[in-house]
């Protein structure tokens, strides 16, 4: 038991930091945050977006890389894919969604392993370039409406008083879990971002895997666009909003190490939620939205120190 | 011709150079309004702003790194101009706020280790928030003569601030290549270790570089006040990408070391060659910026390709040399 603890000191400290904001919250204004409304639309509604965002990034992050792309192709795909989930044509829509999240991710993954792009220059290229085609596609006229069907994907429920966007996201959990921690690709990716030259030195394909690894991220982030906007009932290219964002701060005070290897997709469930929670905390003690983005930039400031202090405690540990 | 021809590869002149001559004669050719008086000026004044910003972000890529906040910079210190403040205290404090930015990100990156890219994402969301908070999310006019005459005055019937971009343009030039901060500015860029062994003081140098990078993000920001005449808290959030594309297609690697200011004007007016253009032509403000974001994404891969190619070259010497 106490060996459980040392071993995921790390982990653990992060969930204790979830609940002492979930626990703050309860103090400063309970009607307002404790109520099952309140907590059913953050933990139900809005987590389920960041979370699925932050698993991306939190893969991007293990390989030391990033994906500031992520946001702009939830835009795109959703963008490409509107029309079709409007006229009822669930297949085809979904197929042109995933297709776009696909060569997106494809040519984040060719630009920084076989190019050797710096991975920030090379998402962020695509971010710009995703965003424009976006706005080029929308031309103003947003797409609204969608037909009931299509909005049952996000919204109804497959189980009773769980809506299936949680549900969805549960299944990703758990096929991404089992990608990463319990198959040789999942092996190689944390093994890539630990030391590239000796996972290539040991005969892993790193470049192959890495393009993967942006591939499924592409594929999440066209997921989250199709969810986004049948929850939404729109598609719209200003969506992308503090996705971005979001994630990468989730993934930092979740406990992937920006220096590579470290961290895993459960780090990306408990970070989301922070960040989730700080959100909604904000919300609830009305504090001007303004300030959201500015908060949410010392989040990663701060866990950044928090990564330093906690590594040089468990390093004095094992000394 | 052979003469001619022998004298420019002499001088050793970016790529660059004969990109931004062909596409303006490109544009010249296609469109006859382009080449005129008028338009050449308008193209000069709308690139004194991205070239301001690309300058400061020139310094921190010649060391090896990125300074992304560079845009939010821009942000806080436009609002830090009111109506109801003294212009010299907002100036103050405009300048003030970036020394605090410029030193949090040495302070982060130099001292403390923490990786570039991550701390000047983190204080570039964190300006882009604050600038929001301070102004209240709303842009307001802004009425100041002084600050009109940098934006939108003219001397001799030439924008003052062409004038003074290009003084802090051959200021900076001069700072990098006679100083002591620029011989150590690019040996860092070219190997810090070797820089560290022969006594350089890094860290000091790391510091330097952030903070003249967002000191002249806050000057870019005050003359985007002026020349639009109000202080908008989103005013720099796309110049970041931009100043950092400048720089890139301006020839200075990403690895460091290598490339200077000289490119990154060409750099900025290549870009702001191809906005003009576009426009000119009647190509939708949409398409425009796709247009830049493939044109930047493939000058950038065909920088790092090249740079990849010559390690390889390099490579190859010393083997045949065994």
């Amino acid at each position: 038991m106490i060996d459980y603890f040392k071993k995921n000191v790390d982990f653990l400290s992060r969930i204790t930091i979830l609940l002492i904001i979930v626990a703050g919250m309860s103090v400063i204004n309970p009607p307002a945050f404790l109520n099952w409304n309140n907590l059913s639309t953050v933990m139900f509604q809005q987590a389920p977006f960041t979370i699925l965002m932050s698993f991306g990034m939190t893969m991007a992050i293990i390989t030391k890389g990033i994906d500031k792309s992520m946001a702009s192709i939830v835009v795109l795909a959703s963008m490409l894919s509107g029309s079709y989930f409007k006229n009822g044509n669930l297949a085809m829509g979904f197929l042109i969604a995933l297709a776009v999240g696909a060569a997106a991710g494809l040519l984040n993954g060719t630009l920084i392993t076989r190019v050797g792009v710096a991975p920030f220059i090379a998402t962020y290229g695509t971010d710009f370039i995703a965003l424009g085609l976006a706005y080029v596609v929308c031309a103003g006229r947003y797409i609204y409406d969608f037909p009931a069907n299509f909005r049952v994907i996000t919204n109804g429920c497959f189980i009773p008083s769980v809506p299936n966007i949680a549900l969805v996201t549960m299944i990703i959990f758990i096929l991404l879990w089992f990608l990463t921690r319990k198959t040789i690709f999942g092996r190689s990716m944390y093994l890539a971002g630990f030391n590239v030259d000796a996972t290539i030195l040991s005969g892993i394909d790193a470049k192959k895997v890495v393009t993967v690894v942006y591939t499924i991220n592409g594929l999440l982030a066209a997921l989250v666009g199709v969810l986004y906007m049948a929850r939404l009932n729109a598609a719209d290219p200003n969506i992308s909003g503090n996705l971005c964002l979001d994630s990468i701060a989730a993934s930092l005070i979740g406990g992937t190490s920006f220096g590579g290897g470290k961290g895993s997709v459960s780090n990306a469930v408990i970070g989301a939620l922070i960040i989730v929670f700080i959100r909604n905390g904000m919300n609830i003690m009305n504090i001007s939205t303004n300030w959201q983005q500015a908060v949410v930039g010392f989040v990663i400031i701060f866990s950044v120190f928090y990564e330093m202090a906690i590594g040089r405690l468990t390093k004095k540990r094992m000394g | 011709m052979s003469k001619v021809t022998g004298w420019l590869k002499k001088q050793n002149i970016p790529g660059i150079v004969y990109g931004s001559v062909l596409i303006f004669l490109f544009f010249s050719i296609i469109e006859k309004k382009f080449f005129t008086p008028y338009n050449v000026m308008l193209i000069a004044r709308n690139s004194c702003i991205l070239l301001t910003v690309s300058i400061g972000m020139t310094m921190a890529v010649l060391i090896g790194q990125v300074d992304l906040s560079v845009g939010s910079v821009m942000s806080v210190s436009a609002v830090m101009v009111k109506n109801g403040v003294p212009l010299a205290a907002a100036l103050m404090a405009a300048f003030g706020a970036a020394a605090l930015f410029g030193l949090v990100n040495g302070i982060l990156i130099a001292v403390l280790k923490v990786d570039y890219w991550i701390t000047t994402f983190a204080t570039m969301s964190i300006g882009a928030g604050l600038a929001l908070v301070i102004s209240d999310g709303s842009t307001v006019p802004i009425s100041s003569k002084f600050l009109d005459f940098l934006g939108n005055g003219k001397v001799c019937g030439v924008y003052f601030l062409i004038v003074l971009t290009i003084v802090l343009t051959v200021l900076i030039l001069f700072l990098l290549k006679r100083s002591k901060l620029g011989y150590d500015v690019y040996s860092i860029g070219g190997s810090e270790n070797v820089a560290r062994l022969s006594g350089l003081d890094v860290n000091r140098t790391r510091m330097m570089v952030y903070l003249i990078s967002s000191l002249i993000a806050a000057l870019a920001g005050i003359l985007i006040t002026g020349m639009t005449n109000s202080a908008s808290p989103i005013v720099g959030s796309e110049y970041s990408f931009n100043a950092l594309a400048a720089v890139v297609i301006g020839g200075t690697s990403l690895n460091g070391g290598k490339g200077g200011v000289a490119g990154t004007v060409f750099g900025t007016v290549l870009l702001r060659i191809i906005a003009s253009g576009l426009a000119m032509l009647g190509v939708p403000a949409t398409w425009q910026k796709v247009i830049q974001g493939l044109i930047i994404v493939v000058i950038i891969v065909a920088d790092v390709s090249s740079e990849k190619k010559k390690d390889v070259n390099g490579l190859r010497r010393i083997y045949a040399n065994d």
